[in-house]
């Protein structure tokens, strides 16, 4: 079994599956190094943790501007609230 | 004597736990509403219903992760105002809603070509995902929630979030494949 420093190298099958929440920053596998080596040396992998990134910046950027009177009727109806209570909200 | 105001840490009435646990979360509340309804109006009638529901429980409330706490009532009033306004779909809310059979002739490469882009080809295919799938796509990777804070809004366990999320990316990192604008899959 190949070593990487005292931990064992992941293969392809492992970080497929620990890909997205590595992207996420919500693994908890304590693999983060393991897997990031990975990436560096395996042009597959690599590629498709590129193809993931591209895909989430693109999901990131789609969030719609809110409707602004909305927002300021509800945030003003949140203040009315904690202002008087539940019979000063309008 | 002087009479300057301070700022308790820990809040001890009811408006001084509103102003610092959920006002705060108004925008967020009302982003996750809509992705959860998909409709403005009825966005902002759901989290007008949950700052209110979250008014009334604040005293108990022990200001441990506030947004988890409100995206929790957020959930329940959804649910409860669905059930007063259809009560037979109710049933049906956890389904999967239609979906697509992976070698869906219509994705293909002139598909990509009328949709004109990456951004515009995506957000077809987000918007064709099954309910399910696009729901927790639109909560974590649009709107920036955390696995934890999308299980809280939608009720389910994080790891269900996790498994859907993967999925649903998959599904739309292999429909980008088909259409050329992304390596085919490992």
């Amino acid at each position: 079994m190949i070593r990487f420093g005292r931990r064992r190298r992941l293969n392809c099958r492992e970080v497929g599956r620990l890909l997205q929440s590595y992207l996420d920053n919500e693994d908890s596998s304590g693999t983060r190094e393991q897997i990031r080596a990975h990436l560096d040396d395996c042009r597959r992998c690599g590629l498709e943790a590129e193809t993931y990134r591209r895909i989430l910046e693109s999901l990131a950027g789609h969030s719609d501007p809110l409707p602004e009177a909305s927002l300021d009727r509800l945030r003003s109806f949140g203040r009315a609230l904690a202002a008087g209570g539940d019979q000063a909200a309008p | 004597m002087t009479s300057e105001p301070h700022t308790p840490a820990t809040p001890s009435t009811a408006a001084e736990r509103f102003e610092l646990w959920v006002i705060p979360e108004i925008e967020v509340l009302y982003r996750v509403a809509r992705s959860l309804t998909r409709d403005d109006r009825a966005a902002e009638d759901l989290v007008q219903e949950t700052l209110l529901r979250a008014f009334r429980a604040i005293e108990r409330f022990d200001g441990a992760h506030p947004r988890a706490w409100l995206l929790t009532i957020l959930r329940n009033t959804n649910i409860n105002s669905h059930r007063r306004r259809r009560p037979e779909l109710v049933g049906l809310e956890r389904g999967d809603g239609p979906d697509r059979d992976p070698a869906d002739p219509d994705i293909d490469v002139e598909a990509s070509a009328l949709a004109g882009s990456f951004d515009a080809y995506l957000v077809r295919e987000l918007d064709a995902l099954p309910h399910d799938f696009g729901t927790v796509v639109r909560l974590v990777d649009v709107q920036g929630l955390s696995y934890a804070e999308a299980a809280a809004a939608l009720g389910i366990p994080v790891g269900t979030v996790m498994s859907r999320l993967h999925r649903a990316r998959r599904r739309l990192r292999d429909s980008l494949a088909r259409a050329g604008y992304a390596p085919r899959s490992m």
